[in-house]
């Protein structure tokens, strides 16, 4: 039997399954990072896995033709960059300070302020290329479907 | 989509037709407690169950699912 309704509860169910098991991973390697003060090194096949679990969402969507174009990104195109770039300097600070790297002198700010463009920059370039990759797909799915 | 009630007079049809929400369950393969949430409005089908549901019925969609332009809502 295919009742359409429990598709959709189990899909949901999946769902839901999916994103505890995405940000319970996502705790587990900053707790790994901070706190054990373990390398990406020493998880990196689970970090790998997590890393291509938590986008297929988006790339399956697009090649499904579920992407939603009427939604123009506004604001979001520099803020989700730039708050990535606020966690990743975070995290430097934070590991400066760990080190002994003072703020007293200019080379703490400086390492900190350059850490905080580069990551701006890398953020907005990977999100861009992304956006293009799923307008791709999108655009191919609906060649092959609409036209 | 949540609480979104979706009125319709597929419970009227099938007592009609003497079906109870088991045999029409059957007869168009989903679960009893999928009809139940049809017919109470708290669950909003495919095209393609409701014109399942329409020719079990023998009623049109029209006459399952019309709701007469917002007006006279059926339970």
């Amino acid at each position: 039997m295919k009742d359409e309704r429990i598709q959709a509860v189990v899909h949901q169910s999946q769902a839901m399954g999916f994103s505890i098991l995405y940000f319970g991973m996502l705790a587990i390697f900053l707790f790994r990072m901070v706190y054990l003060k373990q390398s990406v090194r020493d998880f990196g096949d689970f970090a790998l896995v997590w890393l291509i679990a938590g986008l297929s969402p988006s790339l399956l969507t697009a090649m499904r033709g579920g992407l939603d174009t009427s939604q123009k990104p506004g604001r979001a195109r520099w803020l989700a960059p730039m708050f990535s770039a606020l966690v990743i300097t975070g995290f430097q600070v934070y590991y400066n300070l760990a080190e002994g790297v003072g703020y007293s002198q200019a080379i703490g700010w400086i390492s900190s302020l350059l850490t905080l463009a580069v990551s701006f920059v890398i953020a907005l370039t990977l999100l861009t290329l992304n956006q293009r990759l799923l307008e791709f797909l999108q655009r191919r799915w609906e060649r092959h479907n609409l036209e | 989509m949540g609480d979104e009630v979706f009125p319709n007079r597929v419970r009227l049809a099938r007592l009609e037709k003497g079906y109870t929400q088991q045999e029409l369950a059957d007869l168009i393969s989903v679960t009893r407690q999928t009809i139940g949430l049809i017919e109470k409005g708290r669950y909003n089908p495919t095209l393609s169950l409701c014109l399942r549901l329409a020719r079990a019925l023998g009623k049109s969609l029209d006459e399952l699912f019309w709701d007469g332009g917002g007006e006279g809502h059926e339970r």
